[in-house]
């Protein structure tokens, strides 16, 4: 039996989603398979590893069990021998436990986790893992960077603009000012680089503006500024694959009057009219399943989405979040979420693949992605040591 | 070995009481499932995987006396044997002991509380029910049969309560004990009583009858259930049809449909079926996850059915229902209100949708009649993925064998794309059989139903349909 290590938490703004998306919609699924061993590896909010079957229960984080269970817990060590290793001191005798790591799967949501960087942890340790790689990750998590590259495919993305935030500390008003030549209102101001809608605002004048970007920046040292698209209709395409992709239902999220899909929209207020839906459903709340768009709308959205997962290199999953204009029926691209909440699954399942097929297809995967990588030389002989000196 | 050490265990009194509460405090099943444990070697603990000790105050009390008579008994061997030379190895014997004579004390409680309390109550409180029911003016029908009978009673209660006053007996209460505690709480003023008369042993059917004296019968099925007890489907046949001795002929309704049932009764009473029943003619007929739909009619009558009961084996108890309502005097309004406002039963093809998914929860179906019809439903019904979920059937006796193997080739006949067997002593026979038949879809075997159960969400999306039937109590698994 396989073993398969699901890391998540980590210093992140979206920390606790993580969780739930870990224990909810990866852990138990992957268990039921009962294909695998799943190990549960836990990220604290100060950066510090846990290993410990303990972790899969939710309400150790309902509670301060789980800083009383951090301050007993060995912390864990990673060992890159021929592989991923995880290591765990027992406290006595200096005994150490040992795990052998078959397959990561990510559940990390925003910084130090799904923007690249513990990617970049796995690839060092040559184990095989599921999701988007190095590269597509980063570009995945900065909106500026998914926009070039959607701009140089002729991808079509809202008129923007970014902000780094020295020079807003430098010249502040007036690079308000310069922004609005370029760009007109009504705006939406984000942090370049985290999901979960943390940190948008809609903005209509100077004063808010200015507001937005201080919040903006707030979360990130870089931040978008973009003109809102007309008419608009939110879409959101969940997408699995390496080479050949599979596509979920193309999915309308039910945005509040303001046109703002924000983080208690999404978690917290149970959806616009959603009495009746709990924060435990999470996107299935506040969306409609298939999106109430034309097929020929749908098609499109579905061809961009694509479009999208490709040019930026996508493996494994993302979700792809597309606006569209619904009188003239432009599709625009706007964000790519690498590892999307819970993996989406509420619309997977809508479409026919259950918690325990997607996750299981997910870890397929990741082990051809490897195995392909496997292929590639990453050595290169030459004399060159020699001759020096 | 296992199991046996497993019994050393200081919770072992709550296991006992436990398994005590599951087999109804009859004394024998819990011998027999105390020797199934240990020939399965399984550890005790086990047993209360799924469901823990209600705390009545009848278990509290063998609790209690449980942990007393050990502790008694302990000091009473070690008063008796401290003078003898070899005491301590006398006491490690007993000691070891320890497990089984406890279970034998329980048995021997349970026995003897059985004879000279439970029993005499009993008898006295049938005594008062037969004088409540033989002066009672309501017109009386008794549902048997091995299987249906709680769906058909429940059905003619709803039915039938459109325009009388109807009192039947609640969920699947069928011993004469619980007719009795029922008797009492009759307020004489009902219209109509419909009892539901299970079949334990033989002469149940003909000692319900002395006492409750129907007017009118339905036999819902024949299937060779408790056979236990009965030594033959023939036997339980027999007992079935004691009822005739009480009931005139042509007030007995029969399934039409059981052909065991049928090959026993020949052209005898009135037969009902999914055609319909003595010039009632069964038309249109549309069948769903979620609703069954029809057209009953004879000359000018004609009453439209439509129902969230599932299942074309529902078309013969909703014809029989409405035909005794319309025997009794109800209005086809009256009829047709009636029967769209019955409800599937708990457990009992009972719908479910999850994840975009249907799960008809059919697990408080224990006979094979009723498998097969639920199989017949499950190839009926489209969907993107069929899933068959089932651990057997238990009580089989000597017929487990061939009910299996039955079972087994209905399961590669309707051929579903996953099937989930429940890992039980019947399991090899079944997949055997499954194999046998030349299924072509996914086996598995689920050690864990709880975990299977709870997992479910998980397992099914959109386009899948699951049948869960039966469901093997703690003492049998």
């Amino acid at each position: 039996m396989k073993t398969v290590a699901v890391i998540f938490g980590s210093r992140s703004a979206e920390h606790d989603i993580s969780i739930v998306t870990a224990l909810s919609a990866i852990i138990k699924p992957l268990e039921a398979t009962k294909k695998y061993k799943v190990e549960s590896v836990y990220i604290s909010k100060d950066g510090s590893w846990f290993w410990d079957d303990k972790l899969k229960d939710i309400k150790l984080y309902q509670s301060s069990a789980i800083d009383e269970f951090m301050r007993k817990a060995p912390k864990v060590q990673l060992q890159f021998d021929d592989g991923l290793t995880l290591v765990k001191s027992s406290q006595f005798a200096g005994r150490k436990a040992y795990k052998k790591i078959d397959i990561v799967f990510p559940a990390t949501h925003g910084t130090h986790g799904e923007d690249g960087e513990l990617m970049g942890l796995l690839e060092m340790a040559n184990v095989p893992y599921v999701g988007c790689d190095v590269p597509s990750s980063a570009i995945a998590m900065d909106k500026v960077l998914s926009r070039q590259i959607a701009d140089v495919n002729e991808i079509p993305v809202p008129k923007y603009e970014y902000l780094q935030a020295s020079t807003f500390h430098q010249k502040g008003a007036e690079v308000v000012k310069d922004l609005e030549k370029s760009l007109k209102y009504p705006l939406f101001v984000k942090p370049a680089r985290l999901g979960s809608s943390i940190g948008i605002s809609h903005v209509k004048n100077s004063r808010e503006l200015v507001n937005a970007i201080e919040v903006a920046l707030h979360y990130d040292s870089k931040a978008i500024i973009e003109e809102a698209v007309q008419n608009l209709v939110e879409v959101t395409v969940p997408i699995i694959g390496n080479d050949e992709l599979t596509y979920a239902s193309a999915e309308q999220p039910l945005s509040k009057e303001d046109g703002v899909f924000d983080f208690d929209t999404k978690y917290m207020n149970q959806g616009k009219g959603g009495k009746k839906m709990g924060s435990k459903s999470g996107a299935q709340g506040y969306s409609k399943i298939p999106a109430d768009i034309s097929d020929a709308l749908t098609k499109e959205s579905l061809r961009v989405a694509g479009a999208v997962y490709r040019s930026v290199g996508c493996k494994g999953i993302a979700r792809i979040d597309l606006l569209i204009d619904s009188k003239t029926k432009k599709v625009f691209f706007n964000e790519i979420n690498p590892l999307p909440g819970s993996l989406y699954n509420h619309n997977w399942r809508a479409s026919g693949i259950s918690n325990v097929d997607l996750v299981n297809r997910l870890v397929d995967l990741a082990e051809d992605s490897w195995k392909e990588k496997q292929k590639l030389t990453t050595t290169f002989s030459t004399n060159f040591l020699k001759q020096q000196g | 070995m296992k199991s046996i050490l497993s019994l050393f265990n200081l919770r072992l009194p709550i296991y006992y009481t436990y398994m005590l509460q599951q087999v109804e405090y009859e004394p024998s099943k819990f011998i027999k499932w105390l020797f199934r444990l240990l020939r399965q070697n399984k550890a005790v603990k086990t047993v209360m995987n799924r469901q823990t000790l209600v705390w009545t105050s009848k278990a509290k009390a063998l609790v209690l006396v449980s942990y007393l008579f050990v502790a008694m008994s302990m000091f009473l061997y070690v008063f008796a044997l401290k003078d003898l030379v070899f005491w301590p190895i006398c006491l490690g014997v007993i000691l070891l002991a320890t497990p089984l004579y406890l279970a034998y004390f329980l048995w021997a409680l349970t026995l003897v509380a059985h004879m000279f309390i439970i029993k005499p109550k009993q008898i006295r409180l049938v005594a008062e029910a037969n004088k409540i029911f033989k002066n009672h003016k309501a017109v009386k029908i008794a549902v048997l049969g091995s299987y249906g009978k709680t769906t058909v009673k429940e059905l003619l209660n709803t039915v039938l309560s459109e325009g009388k006053t109807v009192a039947s007996t609640p969920g699947n209460k069928n011993v004469s004990v619980s007719h009795a505690r029922f008797a009492k709480k009759l307020t004489g003023d009902e219209e109509v009583i419909v009892l539901e008369f299970g079949e334990g042993e033989p002469g149940d059917i003909r000692r319900m009858a002395e006492m409750f004296e129907p007017d009118y019968a339905v036999i819902t099925g024949l299937a060779p259930n408790h056979l236990d007890h009965y030594e033959s489907l023939q036997a339980v046949a027999k007992d079935l049809l004691e009822i005739e001795k009480f009931v005139a002929n042509d007030n007995i309704y029969i399934n039409g449909d059981s052909e065991m049932l049928t090959d026993y009764t020949k052209e005898r009473f009135v037969h009902y079926s999914v055609e319909g029943l003595d010039g009632w003619k069964v038309n249109n007929v549309k069948v769903s996850v979620d609703a069954t739909k029809f057209v009953l009619s004879k000359g000018n009558k004609k009453i439209n059915v439509k129902t969230s009961l599932v299942g074309r084996h529902q078309i013969a108890n909703l014809t029989v229902v409405s035909v005794i309502a319309d025997v009794l005097g109800l209005t086809k309004n009256q009829i047709e209100k009636g029967i769209t406002s019955a409800s599937p039963f708990q457990h009992r093809m009972q719908p479910r949708a999850i994840n975009g998914a249907w799960i008809i929860d059919d697990t408080y179906n224990g006979n094979l009649e009723g498998l097969k019809a639920g199989l017949d439903l499950l190839k009926e019904i489209k969907a993107d993925r069929k899933w068959y979920v089932t651990p057997g059937l238990v009580d089989q006796g000597d017929e487990t064998e061939r009910v299996h193997v039955e079972l087994g080739k209905k399961i590669a006949e309707i051929n579903p794309d996953i099937v989930v067997l429940m890992q039980n002593s019947v399991t090899d026979t079944v997949r055997s059989s499954i194999e046998a038949g030349g299924f072509k879809g996914e086996l598995r075997i689920e050690e864990n139903p709880l975990e299977f159960y709870l997992n479910i969400e998980h397992l099914l999306a959109k386009g899948d349909l699951v049948l869960m039937q039966n469901d093997w109590t703690d003492n049998y698994n």
